[in-house]
């Protein structure tokens, strides 16, 4: 059997790297998607569920490496059972709300206490439903750490400061105001601060408890690295926002002086008659737009970049497989700014060809250093029981984003 | 049939170790070829086969749950097409999806659709939804506005008392007996320099500026303006508007199948002359409820085109003029509408205009 192969003693098992590959075409996945939306409008939505497995199916099977493909096997059944309980659920809290107001609220609350079991669930549900080489991934977090990570360790700190806050009332009533206004400022600078370290360990839960068969992922993030990219974006971004800013006055003064102002005040107050002639508006509006659209096109593309090329280069499966990601955020950039601007000329009907370019980016800044072989892998019995069988208890499927998405 | 022969790849039950194989298929039964080891037969209906999706690699489940896998389509189609196999009726999607007729039929009918759900659906079943919360929903969505308004923009009337007891009575006693919904109106007067305005909060809250007051020549162009405010309260326009930006968020997931779409600034625009787009009918709306109102407590709609042009500082077109000016004038009038949050005003003064000459007949039988 291939996972008793063990290398002679002495020998170490070849390296070779492989580049992620995507093979999807724009005018096929058009034909897709058009299709779906097609037919879950016809459905009211229903066949939603559906679509979502169709074109999952679509972007993990031409998504390669090292010749075979990623599998997605989720039934659209499980999906839409998943989303008649969220609409439900809606339902009711609209209802609830509607004859008493209080109910409601506390019917908000003890659905944000049963969102970390939501994310749990999800988790599970699309790791069990993915798969490479005929080998299931698989997510082994606790429930328990679900709580941890996306209950108390965000919770902790208002928590805390909610308990300071009211130990603080019972001893000095008459402070109590200033106070809590101070200890509220402060909890919430608080968490702006350790908001990179929480993403950090976000994405470490994510990262350390998949599994593929047997085996096992484990990330090395480094929380200084979290810290650096968020500071840069941020540094970055006021950057921007000031030279933008500084160009938006340059060019007010300039127009100002040109007399060609009366036309911009009828942007504000569209009824008061306008000097300036319609076209010449226009083109204001897209001058002031396009420039927005691209700063903060870049500011987004330097962020995911960077994040990316993190996670994914300090992540590796055993010590069989390392990823690596070298994604350029001017390339991204691009991609990003071309995108959006095909998109809105083509009143969306350029979407999947966009989305098929972002895949086709993504999986070519994307490889995998292989030592030895992927051939001893296998399927654990309880994930293959459950891929076979029922679903894995009732299945919850909701987009958890960890900030990797582009 | 000739037998069809698909290359691929085969893997044992639940295991990533890959043999390169090669499947023979006849009307009824399959071999499987690997390179060292003994061929596996057995019955082709018993083969599970995955639906094609554009052309990512099929795979084909054997009976002892082993996979083979393949990138040959169109042989496993072909061959499906000559079998009794259960899963030949499972591809139609895919027969659809490679359809160019189809795909542009679909693209024409999802357009219209999209465009009718846009424009009729998501404004009806807003204005439904709306209609059936209770009426004290609509002030939680205004809760501190009026507040953070005084704030950061509006100043304390100017207007002598008697003045605002005068304007609040006649509100009171002549207005709101012309609706009968169980809003709690209240009548402000605020000072913003040299903008004769009026708004309504969905609370119930109207607000009228110093300038607006000063502005009208009569009591009842007052009233106009007064009625098309609490149009939009009575059609709970504050609140429908939250619930069709919700409708449009949602639908926008559900047609991309992407949350993180919403982040897209490319969004901004379509987003924002979609909004204008609802609010122009919200304006429509109100006035066409006071129009209604108007003529039901005989008052001449006539006074809504006399307030609002002077608000605006619009003239109609005037038929002593020359034809090039007046169309000139329209032209500037209605550019760019699709921009605006309100209506073209000429339009509007003409609708008021409409009402008043049959007010007028009414008078005159």
């Amino acid at each position: 059997m291939p996972q008793g192969d063990n290398p002679p003693a002495g020998t170490r098992p070849a390296t070779t790297r492989h580049g992620f590959e995507f093979t999807g075409s724009g005018s096929e996945y058009f034909r897709i998607w058009i299709t779906n939306i097609l037919l879950t409008l016809l459905t009211l939505g229903i066949y939603s569920a559906w679509a979502k497995v169709r074109t999952r199916r679509y972007f993990y099977g031409n998504t390669l490496l090292d010749g075979s493909s990623f599998e997605y096997h989720a039934r659209p059944l499980a999906i839409l059972k998943g989303r008649v309980i969220a609409v439900a659920l809606l339902l009711l809290y609209v209802g609830l709300s509607r004859f008493f107001p209080l109910a409601g609220l506390a019917a908000l609350l003890i659905m944000l206490l049963f969102l970390p079991w939501v994310i749990w669930k999800s988790l599970r549900f699309t790791a069990h439903a993915s798969s490479y080489r005929n080998v299931r991934f698989s997510f082994d977090g606790t429930l328990g750490q679900a709580y941890k990570y996306f209950f108390w360790i965000p919770g902790s700190i208002l928590l805390g400061t909610g308990l300071l806050a009211s130990g603080l009332w019972l001893m000095h009533p008459a402070l109590a105001p200033p106070l809590a206004a101070g200890l509220l400022l402060g909890a919430l600078l608080l968490t702006y601060l350790l908001y990179p370290w929480f993403q950090r360990l976000f994405t470490g839960f994510y990262l350390d408890y998949h599994r593929y068969g047997q085996g096992h992922f484990q990330s090395q993030l480094e929380t200084g690295e979290y810290y650096v990219i968020y500071l840069l974006t941020l540094i970055f971004g006021m950057l921007i926002t000031a030279g933008a800013g500084l160009l938006l006055v340059l060019v007010i003064q300039l127009l100002g002086q040109a007399g060609l102002l009366e036309g911009l005040r009828t942007l504000e107050q569209p009824d008061l008659e306008r000097e300036l002639p319609p076209l010449l508006t226009l083109l204001g509006v897209i001058l002031l737009y396009l420039p927005v659209l691209a700063l903060s096109s870049w500011l987004r593309s330097y962020f995911k970049a960077s994040l990316r090329n993190h996670v994914y280069s300090s992540t590796r499966l055993d010590n069989v497989l390392r990823l690596h990601s070298d994604m350029e955020a001017g390339r991204l950039f691009l991609i990003y700014l071309s995108n959006t601007v095909l998109v809105l000329l083509s009143l969306g009907l350029a979407y999947p060809w966009a989305r098929i370019r972002l895949a086709h980016y993504s999986a070519r800044s994307t490889s995998a250093i292989i030592q030895g072989t992927l051939d001893g892998y296998v399927t654990r019995q309880q994930v293959q029981v459950s891929a076979l069988g029922e679903e894995l208890g009732d299945a919850f499927d909701v987009d958890v984003d960890m900030g990797l998405s582009l | 049939m000739n037998p069809s022969n698909l290359s691929g790849y085969w893997f044992p039950p639940g295991s990533a170790a890959r043999t390169p194989a090669r499947l023979e298929l006849d009307r009824r039964h399959f071999t499987l070829h690997r390179d060292g080891m003994a061929a596996l037969e057995g019955d082709g209906c018993q083969l599970i086969v995955s639906d094609r999706i554009g052309n990512i690699a099929r795979t084909l489940i054997l009976p002892d749950h082993s996979v083979f896998e393949t990138r040959d389509n169109d042989t496993v189609d072909t061959w499906l097409q000559h079998t009794s196999h259960r899963d030949r009726t499972s591809q139609h999607r895919h027969q659809l999806e490679s359809r160019w007729r189809w795909i542009l039929a679909a693209l024409l009918v999802t357009v219209v659709l999209g465009f009718v759900t846009v424009s009729q659906g998501m404004p009806w079943a807003s204005e439904r939804i709306a209609r059936a919360l209770p009426p004290a929903l609509n002030e939680t969505i205004a809760a501190r506005t009026l507040e953070t308004m005084d704030e950061l923009m509006l100043q304390p009337t100017r207007l002598t008392q008697a003045k605002q007891d005068e304007l609040t009575r006649r509100f009171e006693q002549k207005l709101l007996p012309l609706q009968h919904e169980p809003f709690r109106y209240r009548l402000h007067f605020r000072h913003y320099p040299q903008v004769p305005n009026a708004f309504a909060l969905p609370s119930g809250d109207i607000v009228v500026t110093d300038a607006l007051v000063k502005l009208v020549r009569n009591p009842e162009e007052l009233d106009a303006v007064l009625l098309h405010e609490i149009g939009h309260v009575v059609n709970r326009h504050g609140l429908r508007q939250v619930l069709q930006t919700s409708f449009m968020t949602v639908a926008l997931i559900m047609v991309t199948g992407d949350v993180t779409i919403l982040q897209d600034w490319g969004l901004a625009l379509p987003v924002f002359l979609l909004q204008s787009h609802y609010s122009r009918r919200f304006e429509t709306e109100a006035d066409q409820f006071a129009f209604e109102r108007m003529l039901e407590a005989g008052i001449d709609p006539g006074h809504f085109a006399g307030i609002i042009g002077r608000m605006t500082r619009t003239e109609l077109a005037d038929p002593a003029r020359n034809d090039v000016q007046n169309t000139r004038r329209q032209q500037r009038e209605r550019s760019l509408e699709y921009l605006r949050s309100h209506p073209a005003t000429d339009r509007r003064m003409k609708k008021a205009l409409e009402y008043s000459r049959r007010f007028r007949a009414g008078q005159a039988e």
